[in-house]
């Protein structure tokens, strides 16, 4: 459906817990400015796809190119240095650390200061300011431990953290699993305006009226495999529901 | 929005205020509390007991335990004072390289082979038991008076104010400026705050777990030359008694064992207290077994105050 080099393309990927099969053989393709839904019952494998894909598990069996050429990621590090950044379900901030702390975590702004190489606090709130103000989001100051801010807000701080390296690729993780109807609504809105960005998103949802609200194309995995991948447009939540149960197998891959 | 919740507020304070209180009881108890030659007896007193206890604030800010100080403080001290006689000024930073390797032992122990950090510090530090008595014969090594010379830089005084406090309160300022002003500093509080989470962010947890075991190695190392220096001796017992006073210093200061929270001016804050008190009870005349028990006791029950119960889901 699109002609132009993949952004990232996952050819024949596996991975093994043991003697544990999470995935076979996964082909799995995201074409820049797209966003692409990942569906599948419980135990389907989407959580470890997107683990492989965000470094924080090493594939055992595949390839992964990502911008046509061929990568080894294994860290979450080398991931990030590629331009994919992870939201995950639990939003992963650190409740002890500040607003700018979690935004800059691991990437620190660093300045020199009388001959030492030190961590630039200034210049990092500033950033997180404008940051939390593009999402539209207030918080009183921004030098308050995460922990005490609320369920929106915290959001924020996990969605400014994946933006402000102008990540290529965003993968969502439920992002939406604990939020109420307006916050989703924001979240669905944000999905959007990171693909008018020319940001590709990889969302992850059990509700599959989230992958039809923004979504460009579906794949479906059950029991580590492809079972099917539609575009949005060309399907409809009764054949994807279906593709999930197996209740019949569709390939519309390869 | 609150700067600071009711519990954080409180660990910040609370330590400040029990050291005043002990301070006014201690004056009412003995005039002389207040005098500079107490002032000096304290400072030079706290003074090993702050450096040994700064490094012990980056272990127990990552979330982990070293139990190996004692052994190796003892460890160091003997080679401190064995390296003097011969190689002079050099025993010093032997005896922080001395320190810094067993460091980084534990973090290598600790992280390569997944050993909780408490088991992994306890058989180093057996290790370094067993080398210090090995490297004496088993009899305390004294520094002979030639060798006085290497030795008085940290006996001396400087303005009324003894070296060796200068030296502690020198690496208190270094390890803040670790502390405040570092990836290093910022990557303790990551990883005690939730490691899990520290590792998906791409911070190298291990290494940098690795890094604050050996800052506590080195700090343990710099301790032991200190004490070797002030007494003119390096015994393996000498150290021991650093590990129960440096964790007693950590959480009485108001640093949560559970990692995360805390910070080297809070753990100055517990080693004044806790010298303050053994001071007292020395001025009192509280038999030292006593002493000991009392220490014990306050560190529990620090603990037991710092730490926020609610937060922990499972107890090992």
């Amino acid at each position: 459906m699109n002609e132009n080099q993949p952004l990232i393309e996952m050819r024949n990927v596996s991975k093994y817990f043991g003697g544990v099969t999470a995935l076979q053989d996964i082909e799995f393709t995201v074409y820049p400015n797209e966003v692409v839904g990942l569906a599948g019952d419980n135990g389907a494998g989407k959580s470890t796809l997107i683990k492989i894909i965000s470094g924080s598990l090493a594939s055992d069996g595949g390839e992964i190119f990502f911008q046509g050429k061929r990568v080894h990621i294994k860290s979450v590090r080398d991931a990030k240095n590629l331009g994919i950044e992870t939201i995950y379900q639990d939003l992963a901030l650190i409740d002890n650390l500040d607003v700018p702390a979690n935004i800059f975590l691991s990437r620190e702004l660093m300045k020199s200061s009388i001959g030492c190489f030190v961590r630039d606090e200034a210049r990092m709130a500033k950033e997180t300011r404008k940051i939390l103000h593009q999402l539209g989001i207030e918080v009183s100051s921004v030098k308050v431990a995460v922990r005490n801010l609320s369920g929106g807000q915290r959001q924020a701080v996990a969605i400014g953290r994946a933006i402000y390296f102008e990540g290529k690729l965003v993968i969502m993780d439920e992002p939406m699993a604990a939020l109420g109807v307006e916050e989703k609504a924001k979240v669905l809105g944000l999905i959007e305006k990171l693909k008018q960005a020319g940001i590709s998103v990889i969302l992850i949802s059990h509700n599959l009226e989230d992958h039809f609200a923004v979504c460009d194309r579906i794949y479906v995995l059950k029991n580590g495999r492809n079972v099917g991948m539609k575009a949005t447009k060309e399907t409809d939540r009764g054949e994807i529901l279906s593709m999930m149960i197996g209740e019949k197998r569709e390939d519309s891959l390869g | 929005m609150k700067r600071f919740s009711r519990s954080e507020f409180y660990l910040k304070f609370a330590p400040i205020l029990l050291l005043v209180i002990m301070c006014l009881v201690m004056t009412i108890g003995d005039v002389s509390f207040l005098s500079i030659v107490n002032f000096e007896t304290l400072s030079i007193q706290m003074s090993v007991l702050l450096v040994i206890g700064i490094g012990m604030t980056f272990v127990i800010l990552i979330g982990a335990i070293d139990l190996s100080v004692g052994a190796v403080v003892s460890c160091s001290a003997v080679a401190t004072a064995l390296f003097m006689r011969h190689l002079g000024y050099v025993a010093f930073p032997l005896a922080i390289l001395t320190g810094s390797a067993f460091g980084f032992l534990n973090g290598l122990i600790h992280t390569r082979f997944k050993i909780p950090s408490f088991m992994a510090t306890l058989g180093t530090g057996g290790i370094a038991l067993g080398i210090a008595y090995r490297a004496c014969g088993g009899t305390p090594v004294d520094i002979p008076g030639t060798a006085t010379v290497y030795r008085s830089w940290v006996t001396e005084s400087l303005l009324g104010l003894p070296n060796i406090t200068i030296i502690a309160i020198s690496v208190l300022f270094f390890c803040y400026f670790l502390e405040r002003y570092t990836r290093f500093g910022r990557y303790v509080y990551a990883i005690g705050g939730e490691e899990r989470v520290a590792r998906l962010s791409g911070i190298p947890v291990d290494r940098y777990k690795t890094f604050a075991f050996i800052l506590c190695g080195a700090c343990a190392g710099l301790g032991g030359a200190l004490l070797a220096s002030r007494i003119a001796m390096g015994a393996p017992k000498s150290g021991m008694p650093f590990l129960l006073l440096a964790i007693a210093a950590v959480v009485v200061g108001g640093t949560a064992i559970t990692g995360g929270v805390g910070g080297v001016f809070r753990t100055l804050v517990g080693a004044l207290t806790i010298t303050i008190l053994r001071n007292g009870m020395n001025v009192v005349g509280v038999y030292i077994y006593a002493q000991q028990m009392l220490v014990g006791l306050v560190t529990i029950l620090a603990v037991i105050a710092t730490i926020n119960r609610l937060k922990i889901p499972i107890i090992k």
